[in-house]
């Protein structure tokens, strides 16, 4: 009799550990399947939400009385760029706009290319040892290519003479976008004054961002190169492409 | 483990069906508010700049 009742009782023992170790990986799956819907939509959502109020923020804190709506005539010429003064390690100092990426692709610099506190809260980083806006050399920034709230997926479609727009207390930076580079993430020499060269670099101002490539992976680097182009202060108010987006962000 | 769970809550169906929902919801909130973020830092890493 009891020998029965142990034989009834072993096999339900054991379906019971199946049924809970079952239900306990059907659980721990749909939380993989939340992280990943989590990781590719949720937190882009999130973190393209808060540089969209932080881009906001930033151009309501250097505006002045001008009407943000009127533009300066894209004719008139202000001379030479003045170098951008600098800024603290890790301050928020700039913003940058590409048109060809999207209406809502304005996002803000900070001057660090820290992964964890810049570029993974949807910043574009400022190589610390690069040079600024408008001082003759280079420029040198790093986005995420997708992910963390990143608009520079669309980046290969980038055409010559593109306009990239980049914004500072003192006013509004023209580059126009001049060409790609794919290098081994150790190619620093994207980074000098020449990119890539030991010349000076004249007057010459350039802008240099790096991504990752390829797409969803960081085995190299995608360069992409702009010259600055034109520059106007701030009381000249924004190129008329740049006032478009400010009049939909306020 | 579930079965359990829904034998011991207490109420009618509907009770049961929305502190499970609540329950889950919370769940939810408190991983993509804490566990995620630590997550992702930890396990996908993507380098984007360059040096040496």
């Amino acid at each position: 009799m009891t020998g029965k009742v142990r034989q009834v009782f072993k096999p339900a023992t054991f379906s019971r550990i199946m049924g809970i170790t079952g239900e306990l990986l059907i659980t721990f799956g749909t939380i993989v399947l939340l992280f990943l819907a989590w990781q590719l939509w949720i937190n882009n959502a999130v973190v393209a939400g808060q540089q969209h109020s932080a881009t906001a923020e930033m151009s309501k804190q250097w505006s002045t009385d001008k009407d943000r709506s009127e533009s300066a005539p894209t004719t008139q010429d202000y001379g030479p760029a003045p170098a951008f003064a600098g800024a603290a390690e890790g301050a928020k100092f700039a913003t940058i706009y590409i048109p060809r990426l999207g209406a809502d692709s304005t996002r803000v610099i900070k001057n660090s290319v820290d992964l964890s506190t810049v570029l993974n809260n949807g910043y574009f980083g400022h190589y610390t040892n690069s040079q600024w806006p408008g001082q003759p050399g280079n420029f040198a920034l790093a986005v995420h290519r997708t992910n963390w709230g990143s608009p520079f997926g669309d980046a290969p479609k980038l055409q010559l003479g593109d306009k990239i727009y980049v914004e500072t207390a003192d006013g509004y930076y023209t580059y126009a976008f001049r060409n790609y580079e794919f290098v081994l993430p150790t190619a620093v020499d994207v980074l000098l004054p020449v990119p890539g060269s030991n010349a000076s670099p004249g007057d010459q101002s350039i802008l240099t961002i790096t991504t990752c490539n390829p797409l969803l992976g960081d085995a190299e680097r995608m360069i992409v190169y702009s010259v600055l182009e034109s520059w106007q202060p701030r009381d000249a108010g924004p190129p008329a492409e740049m006032a478009k987006t400010q009049k939909v962000n306020s | 483990m579930y079965a359990a769970l829904w034998r011991i809550l207490p109420g009618t169906l509907w009770i049961k069906i929305a502190i499970l929902t609540a329950s889950a919801a919370v769940v939810i909130t408190l991983l993509m508010m804490f566990v995620f973020p630590a997550v992702d830092a930890a396990i996908s890493v993507r380098e984007v700049t360059v040096n040496q």
